[in-house]
C-alpha cells in the first residue's frame, strides 16, 4: 500500500510502499478514504512533540471504512463508515480514566504522534478512538470535522453559552469558518471578528454578523451591554 | 475560550480579569464519542468545511498549501 511518512524531525514527506498493517488486540484496521491536513501536523513534521518515534505517518483527521477487526473488539465490524481524530486512545486504568475523564488519561495516545495516522491507504487504530460516521456525510468533507470540527463544536457546546447568547468568533480561518456555522446552528447570536476584507462576505454567508478588530475594540470600550459576549 | 493551538503567549493583567469576574480557558477537543456527535450534528444541520482536495501522493504540496495559510480553508488528502 501507499503511505506518506516523515522519517526524521524536520524531514520531508516521503511517498513509500508499506505492507498493509494488521490490527492487534483491541484495534481495528481502517481503509482510509480521506485525511485532512491540520496545522498541528507540523508537530510531527518538525518534531516539536517530544518522543515521536520515526518514521511516522502524519494525519489525525481520518475518514474511512472499517476493513478488519482485531481480537476483543466488540463495538465495531467490517464495513462500517468511521472517523478518527486527535484523541487516539486511553488506558482505562489511570486515575482520570477510572473517573471517566478519558480526555485527561495520563497515558493518552495521540493519533499520528503515538501511532501512524491517516496519510496512508490503511491505518490501524485503537477501538476506543473510533467514531461512527453518518451515511450522508461524504468522507472528504467529514475528515476535517474529526479535528477542526470537534475542536469548535465541543468547545461551543461546553462553553456555558445558551441559545440567543452573543458568541464572538475571532478569526475567519480553518477553525473560525466552522465555528461560525456551528455557533449559528446552535442558536447563538454569532459575530465574526476579523481583519476586514474579503472574508467578511463569506462570514456573513456562513451565518455571522461581522466586525473588524477596530470596531470590536470600540464596542468594548463603549461597555454596551448589547455587545457583551458570553463567549 | 481558546481553541486555536498557537505558540504565542497571551498577555492579560489581573485587573482585566477581576472586573466582571472574567476568565480565559481552553478546551481539549474531545473523545471519539464527541467526534461522533460532531459528525451527526454536521450531517443534520448542514455544517460543512470548505475544503481543497489533493491526492495522497501530493501530500507535500497539500501541506505547503496549508502551512503557508493559502488554503480556503481545510486541505484534504483523498485516496
Amino acid at each position: 500500500m501507499k503511505a506518506v511518512q516523515i522519517s526524521k524531525a524536520g524531514g520531508n514527506f516521503e511517498v513509500v510502499e508499506r505492507p498493509v498493517p494488521q490490527p492487534g488486540r483491541g484495534e481495528v484496521r481502517i481503509k482510509v478514504e480521506a485525511c485532512g491536513i491540520c496545522h498541528s501536523d507540523a508537530l510531527v513534521k518538525e518534531g516539536h512533540w517530544p518522543g515521536i518515534e520515526y518514521p511516522r505517518v502524519p494525519g489525525h483527521e481520518i475518514a474511512g471504512r472499517i476493513d478488519a477487526v482485531g481480537p476483543d473488539v466488540m463495538l465495531w465490524k467490517q464495513g462500517q463508515r468511521v472517523g478518527v481524530g486527535w484523541h487516539g486512545g486511553h488506558c482505562f486504568i489511570c486515575d482520570p480514566c477510572r473517573r471517566g475523564d478519558f480526555i485527561n488519561c495520563q497515558n493518552e495516545k495521540i493519533t499520528a504522534i503515538h501511532f501512524d495516522g491517516g496519510y496512508q491507504e490503511y491505518m490501524v487504530a485503537p477501538a476506543e478512538a473510533v467514531a461512527l460516521m453518518p451515511d450522508d456525510l461524504p468522507s472528504d468533507e467529514a475528515a476535517p470535522l474529526l479535528c477542526a470540527g470537534i475542536t469548535v463544536y465541543n468547545a461551543l457546546r461546553n462553553s456555558g453559552a445558551r441559545a440567543g447568547d452573543l458568541v464572538a468568533v475571532q478569526g475567519i480561518g480553518g477553525l473560525g469558518h466552522l465555528g461560525i456555522q456551528y455557533a449559528r446552528q446552535m442558536g447563538f447570536h454569532t459575530v465574526a471578528i476579523g481583519r476586514g476584507g474579503d472574508k467578511q462576505p463569506l462570514a456573513q454567508k456562513l451565518g455571522a454578523r461581522t466586525l473588524t478588530l477596530t470596531q470590536a475594540r470600540v464596542l468594548r470600550r463603549s461597555n454596551c451591554r448589547r455587545w457583551e459576549a458570553r463567549m | 475560550m481558546i481553541v486555536g493551538a498557537g505558540m504565542e503567549s497571551l498577555t492579560v493583567t489581573p485587573l482585566q480579569l477581576i472586573g466582571g469576574s472574567k476568565s480565559i480557558r481552553g478546551w481539549a477537543s474531545g473523545m471519539a464519542r464527541d467526534s461522533q456527535d460532531t459528525l451527526e450534528f454536521s450531517a443534520f444541520s448542514g455544517v460543512r468545511p470548505m475544503i481543497e482536495r489533493y491526492p495522497l501522493a501530493k501530500a507535500a504540496e497539500a501541506y505547503d498549501q496549508m502551512i503557508t495559510g493559502r488554503a480556503r480553508f481545510r486541505v484534504v488528502l483523498t485516496m
